[in-house]
């Protein structure tokens, strides 16, 4: 009997605590902090931004930028993390890249760009359920400079093909379809 | 007519007596009368010897196992009162209570939006821009090197190329 009680009172507490951060359990997120050796306070640049927040982002470049906004709209979480490093960690950051890579693929994230050079690496993965795209997560990190960017939500394909019509974005010509 | 003389005991009294079934004050007129009563003597002997026979007779309730197996068909699993035991009602009235208050906490929810100010409406409005841009600027590189090697990018459905042409809008600053 306690121990029902105990798990249902646990269960309303993760309730109530999923409002605030409902993007946890997001399949199109990802902690960091899970692969990465850095302390975020270190960051150059650290952007974390969710709802409600969002949203009223969304809201308020409505006016200015329909796209952008229905863009936002369906986004729940924005996360972006910069690190200056020296030529020395690159070794080593790109190690942890190779890390998380793996680990994301056995999450079911699809890696759709992979750029390796000598000393710089990107990966971008996207997350799709259900053929909507829920995920983005952008990895990279060059001789000077490392950038983590993780973009959950619901990313609203319409808005998408807006955006390229209404502003005439080329078609990428390196890019074949299957 | 009662087979014994109006001054003795009724039957049943001395059967009481006999069976330790009177108080200890009780019992007390049909015991002094059973000292100077023959008939009632051998009556109250008569059923002491049964008492004491009766509680030397084993245990002759079932095994458990058999009451199962009768009661079973009788009572069933699916009786109303099974349902209705404490063990079962309580939780489920806690589980009701919780998902009420689960479903109304959600519910409510969006009214309870927390207001933010100015300020940090125009600060998370400046974070968006400043996250877009780096994004960009990673997507932007990252293009810029595809198209100088020359490599052919391959993408297996339309939708990532619709992603991938969205953050191509990015990339060239909007």
């Amino acid at each position: 009997m306690k121990t029902i009680i105990i798990f249902l009172l646990a269960g309303l507490s993760g309730v109530l605590y999923a409002q605030d951060s409902d993007y946890l359990e997001h399949p199109g997120y990802i902690d960091f902090r899970d692969f990465l050796n850095f302390n975020p306070e270190d960051a150059k640049t650290e952007i974390e931004i969710s709802n409600p927040l969002l949203s009223i982002v969304a809201d308020a470049s409505k006016d200015e930028d329909q796209e952008l906004s229905s863009f936002l709209k369906g986004l729940k979480l924005i996360k972006v993390y910069s690190f200056e490093i020296d030529s020395n960690q690159v070794r080593d950051i790109k190690s942890q890249i190779d890390r998380i890579d793996s680990k994301m693929q056995k999450q079911h994230w699809n890696r759709f760009v992979r750029v390796r050079e000598k000393d710089e690496v990107t990966n971008i993965y996207l997350k799709s359920v259900d053929k909507t795209i829920v995920g983005l997560t952008l990895l990279s990190v060059n001789c000077t400079e490392t950038v983590f960017i993780n973009i959950v939500g619901h990313i609203n394909l319409d808005s998408v093909s807006k955006l390229g019509t209404k502003f005439n974005i080329p078609q990428l010509d390196s890019v074949k379809v299957q | 007519m009662s087979k014994y003389p109006n001054s003795c005991p009724s039957e049943d009294k001395i059967m009481q007596l006999a069976f330790r079934e009177t108080g200890l004050f009780e019992g007390r007129a049909t015991r002094r009368h059973l000292k100077k009563c023959s008939k009632c003597r051998k009556l109250y002997a008569d059923y002491f010897a049964l008492y004491r026979g009766l509680r030397h007779v084993p245990d002759l309730t079932p095994p458990p196992y058999v009451l199962r197996c009768i009661y079973k068909p009788t009572t069933g699993r699916n009786s109303i009162f099974e349902f209705a035991r404490p063990k079962i009602v309580i939780p489920a009235l806690v589980l009701l209570l919780a998902i009420g208050i689960g479903i109304r906490t959600l519910h409510k929810a969006p009214t309870e939006r927390k207001r933010y100010s100015h300020q940090e409406i125009v600060q998370a409005e400046k974070d968006v821009h400043t996250a877009l841009t780096i994004l960009s600027h990673s997507l932007h590189k990252t293009n810029n090197k595809i198209e100088r090697k020359n490599i052919p990018l391959v993408i297996k459905t339309p939708i990532q190329k619709s992603i991938f042409e969205t953050l191509h809008y990015f990339s060239n600053g909007g």
